[in-house]
């Protein structure tokens, strides 16, 4: 799961890095958010594309701690369940910061 | 003379924003990239991560803003650790309860540094990391011993034991972590001080799973190489709440720590980094001293 979010993240970015030398489209000095960066792609904004591989490497550890719930739940494991969702929910509130900006 | 901020920096090369914004931009991408290779290599040498080094390097020879070098620090942090995580849990190093457990406080103060961090004054910043870097090299330079202690017949109420083979010693390893709560503390601390600062947080949490908790090193390091992923992940989004994640300080960070990860982990295997432990030590205090008289506003001949 961690190698392929780790891929997906690395050509997302490596794809916009690219389209923006082809371009000739300077780095843009901030990362748009979330909700913005959606439509920046479809209107061919290659830093939109950067953003976007920037935010999945960012959630790349969040799904890695969904997934050793989830195993965790499989293992009858409920103590740590509970635990690593505890983690998760310490993770959400700092996106949630992120989604009030 | 060296920019205090970003928007200094781009004033001076006002000559040549004018002439060629695309290649202005591109060619400082690309002077960041290298050096984010040379603190990854160092860092991964060192065990220590590469924003231990990012962060001041940024800062005081690029003279980027501290807080846009903390976050692209950040970053780089979860990049590495996704990285490095994978290696360590094919390799059975990374103990996931015991990770999960000591996650909680760490990650906890990981958010509320990042929270105090985004509203610190720089100087404040900047002496807190001078203080980090200095205890850094006093701990490498003092630190010869590693703790070895057979922990395997221990009572684990709490189910946090691991075993993983050792290719070294080609053995099957057993151990069981001591004294839990001190170690909760520890990464609390870790934490916060991994939130304000922008780095992993290894630098304290593997001498302190070692030495405090017992833990076989190749096991502390596995389990704080996932687990620094996920609390840089609390900090870097308190950054971009705070519009202080910069691609354009964050794609170069990110492509030189994968890179320079990947070359000193090879080094590290042929080079006795023992014998430049001293060198190391001394790169360590001249960016801690640095940064502090920074913090003091006390101004040194620049460099760049």
């Amino acid at each position: 799961m961690l190698r392929y979010e780790f891929y997906l993240s690395a050509v997302v970015l490596a794809v916009g890095a690219i389209w923006s030398l082809i371009d000739r489209h300077p780095l843009s000095p901030t990362v748009l958010p979330f909700q913005e960066i959606p439509g920046a792609i479809l209107d061919r904004n290659p830093s939109a594309l950067i953003d976007l591989g920037i935010l999945i490497m960012m959630l790349t550890p969040v799904v890695t701690a969904l997934s050793i719930a989830l195993n965790f739940s499989r293992l009858g494991e409920r103590k740590f369940v509970t635990i690593t969702l505890g983690v998760l929910a310490i993770l959400a509130t700092s996106i949630a910061i992120s989604l009030l900006r | 003379m060296v920019a205090k901020h970003k928007g200094e920096l781009r004033a001076i090369n006002s000559y040549e924003v004018e002439r060629d914004p695309y290649l202005v931009d591109w060619t400082q991408a690309i002077e960041l990239g290298m050096v984010s290779i040379g603190a990854a290599v160092l860092g991964s040498m060192l065990g220590l991560g590469g924003g231990v080094f990012l962060v001041p390097i940024f800062t005081l020879f690029f003279g980027i803003d501290p807080k846009l070098a903390i976050g692209a620090s950040a970053i780089a942090v979860v990049t590495n650790s996704v990285v490095g995580s994978t290696v360590h849990l094919d390799s059975r190093f990374t103990n996931l309860r015991l990770a999960m457990l000591l996650q909680i406080p760490t990650a906890a103060g990981a958010l509320v540094g990042a929270l105090l961090a985004v509203r610190a004054p720089d100087r404040i910043l900047n002496g807190l990391f001078g203080a980090v870097l200095t205890y850094a090299a006093v701990s490498m330079f003092l630190r010869r011993k590693v703790s070895h202690v057979d922990t395997s017949q221990d009572p684990d109420p709490m189910m946090l034991g691991g075993v993983y083979h050792d290719p070294a010693s080609q053995k099957e390893i057993i151990y069981v972590p001591r004294h839990v709560r001190r170690g909760l503390g520890i990464s609390g601390l870790a934490g916060m001080l991994s939130g304000m600062l922008g780095v992993g947080g290894g630098v304290i949490q593997v001498p302190a799973m070692n030495l405090v908790m017992s833990i076989p090193v190749k096991a502390a390091a596995g389990t704080s190489a996932l687990m620094v992923g996920m609390t840089a992940v609390a900090t870097s989004f308190v950054f971009y709440a705070d519009n202080k994640i910069d691609p354009q300080v964050v794609l170069p960070a990110m492509i030189g720590i994968f890179a320079g990860a990947q070359v000193g982990s090879r080094l590290t295997r042929k080079v006795r980094t023992d014998r430049l432990i001293i060198l190391f030590v001394l790169i360590l205090l001249y960016l801690g001293f640095r940064l502090i008289l920074e913090a003091l506003n006390i101004d040194l001949p620049s460099i760049r």
